[in-house]
């Protein structure tokens, strides 16, 4: 699956950034205001070979959603397999992996700033980005060919291509330190099992931590713990939670766990399971709640999460029958629909726009 | 019937169509007899395409050549070496059967035959029957799809008081196409004729299209597909006997082609290459024993070689590269007996042994067997026929590691009635339960498979009429038919993720309920001595609604790739010496998803294609000049979304006999 479910934290990000930037100004009231909604976009994934990867955008006020956004307001569309997607400053970024492009647009208007392209001219090969997370005006690509490029988000150049491990995924920032899960996916059934450690300041991978099998998402918990899940070989070696400390980069618990996916908020873990969310105790390492949906709603096919922490609402977007298009439901703390939305074909990823 | 074969016959000595038809002069004559001196026509439908129809519907492969069929839907991704595959009736291709001169052509990896693949260089005729063939001397395999594509090999035959002929033919056309085939027949003795046939092809396929969407203004160039191949087929057929007849045939066919990706915006990379490396061998005896009994025994030896390489793979080798080798052994014995001129009845046993080898990691490297037999008569009594038969279906697996797929055991009638009302009206129905066995990457694809698939299963109901007259007179034929069917999937196998949706599965999950009418009609018309003008106009509905799941949004959803209206239009004249057809498809929107919303429409197309034809004798020899022009309008259109199909393009051809 090529889903992304890290929404949280480069929202997490923007808003520690937001934070920053606001106590500078302790005294000027707007700075002390606190987040306003006005909306949010769905990256849908899209259909393999039907370039259809497409972006919704709900807007709070008038309660309805836009499809094909991102087209409408481009001319063009998004291309093939919407992988990941992320607001940082003004700016939104969208990872297309099978059309090797980040898309970087306007946060507010999704009008197109540049289309960073990740084919190899010269070998003719497809890059292929996965995801994407910043740091200190840097964000941070990690892409199949074993590499993490470095693009500067003002200039929006690649500035430096970092190796790493194979089939990279998903990265996590943590002790001024980027994790990255080397998957191995694309040498089935020889699989990584390694997450490279990546220092921000000299931009150079320093270590590899092995892990279990196959680790995709990387996520940056409390108390500077990175969790790294690894999917195992669908067969022998099952899937597995590992938690790495940041400090020491030493493994310091590594248990068979099973749910798909992984969204870390706060002390909870969320992981997508058939039928719905599963809630996590990351510091009893328990189950909380078989399912946060508590009405009954089902997800057909649960294909990514995300939080609000400003509304503390729960936003599932469902597959529904692979082929079509999907639902995003909306769910309260309590666990209840609000509402839904209709997305497009595999809607992976919601992101939050502030006023 | 005596009547309607004198007009027939009448039909070509009046026009001087017989120098023509120089180059297939007798078979098809041969064939016309065959065809008019048949008692009726045929109880399930069936539509034929031969030597001359191919060139009136530009048809440069198997799948052109149906294309024109009502009841059809051909999934083009484009281009000479793109995948063309045949749905009948919204069954999906995997429900088509092909056989080549009786034998089947199989495919138990994928289940779907590539017709792009099968050139029309060594074809006579081909037939398209609705639940099965019209021959009851037939291998039980032919009894055992929804409907099957009949393929027959150009028989050899020679001028009077020749002992060898050979056809010679030259295409070259746009895209870099070259095409050189040879036929080579050669009596060996009174009993015994050897044939060879040759095609070489080479194109490189780099067309022009428009991309929608990308927002870019100008065309791309279709890449990476580029084609090679060479086919080999040897064939000796002796007479045995007073009745026996036997044919040996040897095939061979070497294909490399680039595989164009799905145009996929803003990145034109993909080199990858497919590699075919076919054989097959076989063996067919046929026997009379005494008025009524007939015997048909069959045999084949099948070795088929795919390699695909993708240099651009991100993995450590730096490419992947998967290698499957299919084999089939195969034997068939099949008989008929007329008990009396009203009754027949026959029995057919096939037995044959599939195995796939593949460098995939884990592979379960299955073998699996299988025993068809079928039991079935006719019985004319009046203006009746009615035709049944029941087929059992024994299918055992064994694998290297792991479980096999449980045993299987089904039985699957089949019942068709036909009525003659008066001389030119005949009404028929038949009833057919048929099984889709799941194919090898259903049940063992490495961690997708589903072991403990059932088959799918597809009932057909279908209903209809058929009025054909022959006069003399200026209109001379005249044939219009209509079927409607009900056809009605269950099991249908569908890829959904499973419980850990890390992974896909098969499963039985699918249902579909098909409303369909085919709509058929052909008439000529005499203009004058010298020429006739002949048209046939096919329509086909098609409503595939997915009944699944009813609590689903999809439900009643109308299926992916099936336009709802298809038209084919072909006419034209044709004179003694020359020949000029129009021949125009039309084919209505339909979606690639089953969610019928705007955002999945994949826009239908009106596609016109031109030929013309002209014949001369050259030192005696006769000489034949044909050239087409397809996509006369240089339509910008899509079968399958994201493989775009080519623009106008043109093919010229010169054939002669010596």
């Amino acid at each position: 699956m090529k889903t992304n479910f890290y929404n949280f934290r480069a929202l997490f990000l923007a808003l520690v950034a937001a934070v920053a930037f606001s106590s500078c100004s302790k005294d000027d009231g707007p700075g002390q205001l606190p987040e306003i909604r006005s909306g949010f976009y769905i990256l849908n994934e899209g259909n393999l070979n039907a370039n259809n990867a497409s972006l919704s955008f709900y807007n709070f006020e008038n309660e309805s959603v836009v499809a094909d956004f991102f087209a409408q307001k481009n001319g063009r569309g998004l291309g093939d397999t919407g992988n990941d997607i992320q607001i940082y400053g003004s700016k939104m970024y969208i990872v297309v992996n099978a059309s090797n492009t980040v898309e970087v647009v306007n946060a507010k208007t999704v009008k197109s700033i540049k289309q960073i392209s990740f084919v190899d001219q010269q070998k003719q090969i497809g890059r292929q980005p996965r995801y994407i997370v910043f740091n200190k005006n840097k964000a941070f690509v990690s892409a199949y060919d074993g590499t993490v490029s470095v693009i500067d988000t003002a200039s929006l150049v690649i500035e430096k291509t970092i190796t790493v491990g194979r089939s990279p995924e998903a990265m996590a920032i943590a002790n001024n330190k980027l994790y990255v899960a080397n998957s191995g996916g694309l040498d089935y059934p020889n699989y990584d099992k390694t997450v490279s450690v990546i220092d921000l300041s000299s931009l150079s991978e320093i270590k590899k931590i092995e892990v279990a099998v196959n680790p995709g998402n990387v996520t940056a918990g409390v108390n500077g713990k990175i969790y790294v899940k690894s999917t195992g070989n669908y067969g022998d070696v099952k899937p597995t939670l590992s938690i790495i400390d940041s400090k020491t980069d030493a493994v310091t618990s590594s248990k068979e766990f099973s749910g798909s996916s992984m969204t870390v908020v706060g002390n909870k873990a969320y992981f997508l399971k058939s039928g719905g969310v599963m809630e996590y105790d990351l510091l009893t390492d328990a189950v909380v709640k078989e399912n946060i949906i508590t009405d009954g709603t089902a997800i057909k096919i649960p294909y990514g999460f995300s939080y609000d922490n400003v509304t503390g609402e729960f936003f599932v977007c469902d597959a529904v029958s692979y082929s079509g298009s999907g639902i995003v439901y909306c769910f309260g703390k309590d666990g209840k629909k609000k509402y839904e939305v209709k997305a497009g074909a595999l809607p992976g990823a919601v992101v939050f726009l502030n006023k | 019937m005596l009547r309607r074969l004198v007009f027939c016959l009448a039909f070509f000595a009046l026009a001087p169509h017989v120098f023509a038809q120089q180059l297939d002069s007798v078979q098809h004559i041969n064939e016309v007899k065959v065809n008019a001196s048949k008692e009726r026509p045929s109880l399930r439908g069936s539509q034929k395409a031969d030597t001359l129809s191919f060139l009136r519907t530009s048809s440069y492969n198997v799948a052109d050549a149906i294309r024109n069929f009502a009841g059809v839907i051909v999934k083009d991704y484009g281009g000479i070496g793109g995948l063309k595959t045949v749905s009948v009736r919204s069954l999906g291709a995997s429900h088509t059967g092909v056989l080549l001169d009786g034998m089947a052509i199989s495919n138990v990896q994928t289940g779907q035959i590539d017709l792009g693949k099968l050139s029309l260089d060594n074809v006579e005729s081909i037939g398209l029957y609705q639940a099965q063939p019209d021959d009851l001397l037939s291998n039980a395999r032919a009894f055992s799809n929804a409907s099957v594509v009949v393929i027959k090999t150009k028989q050899p035959n020679f001028e009077a008081g020749r002992n060898n002929r050979l056809l010679l033919k030259y295409t070259a056309g746009s895209f870099g196409l070259h095409n050189p085939a040879l036929q080579y027949d050669q009596k060996l003795s009174k009993k015994w004729v050897f044939s060879l046939n040759s095609a070489y092809q080479k194109a490189k396929g780099d067309y022009q299209f428009k991309v929608d969407g990308d927002g870019s203004d100008t065309l791309a160039v279709r890449k990476n597909s580029a084609i090679e191949n060479l086919q080999v087929d040897v064939a000796l057929h002796g007479k045995i006997g007073e009745s026996g007849k036997l044919t040996l045939r040897g095939n061979y066919y070497n294909s490399e082609r680039g595989l164009p990706n799905a145009v996929i915006y803003y990145n034109p990379t993909g080199r990858q290459t497919l590699w075919n490396k076919d054989f097959f061998t076989q063996a067919q005896y046929q026997q009379q024993l005494g008025d009524a009994w007939a015997l048909l025994a069959s045999v084949k030896y099948s070795r088929n070689y795919t390699r695909y390489n993708d240099p651009a793979y991100l993995n450590l080798q730096g490419q992947l590269d998967n290698r499957y080798t299919e084999k089939e052994y195969y034997q068939s014995i099949a008989t008929t007996y007329k008990a009396s001129e009203q009754l027949s009845f026959n029995y057919a046993a096939d037995l044959f042994l599939n195995t796939l080898h593949t460098n995939l990691y884990g592979y379960a490297y299955p073998t699996r067997s299988t025993l068809l037999q079928v039991l079935g008569g006719r019985y004319r009594i009046n203006n009746w026929i009615v035709e049944g038969n029941i087929l059992h279906t024994y299918i055992k697996e064994k694998v290297k590691s792991g479980k096999a797929s449980p045993e299987k055991s089904v039985f699957s009638p089949t019942l068709a009635l036909a009525y003659q009302a008066t001389a030119n009206l005949t009404l028929r129905t038949f009833y057919k339960d048929v099984y889709r066995y799941p194919t090898f990457n259903d049940l063992y694809y490495t961690n997708f498979g589903n072991r403990k698939l059932n088959p799918e299963r597809a009932k057909q109901y279908s209903l209809g009429y058929v009025f054909e007259k022959y006069r003399d007179s200026k209109i001379k034929h005249f044939m219009l038919s209509t079927d409607f069917y009900y056809n009605q999937i269950s099991d249908k196998i569908v890829a959904l993720p499973n419980k850990d949706l890390f992974i896909w599965t098969m499963y039985n999950l699918g249902k579909v309920a098909i409303y369909g009418a085919d709509f058929k009609s052909e008439a000529g018309y005499q203009i004058d001595q010298k020429s006739t003008l002949q048209i046939s106009l096919n329509y086909t509905y098609q409503l595939g609604l997915d009944k699944s799941d009813p609590e689903a949004a999809v439900y009643n959803n109308q299926i992916p790739y099936t336009p709802q209206h298809t038209v084919a239009l072909n006419v034209g004249v044709q004179q003694a010496r020359w020949s000029v057809f129009y021949n125009q498809i039309f084919s209505s929107d339909r979606y690639y998803s089953s969610d019928n919303s705007r955002a999945y429409l994949v826009k239908g197309f009106s596609v016109s294609d031109v030929s013309a034809c002209y014949n001369l004798r050259l030192y005696n020899k006769p000489l034949i000049l044909s050239a087409e022009l397809n996509n006369v309008f240089n339509q910008n259109y899509y079968v399958v979304r994201s493989f775009p199909m080519p623009g106008t393009s043109i093919r010229l051809t010169i054939k002669t006999i010596i």
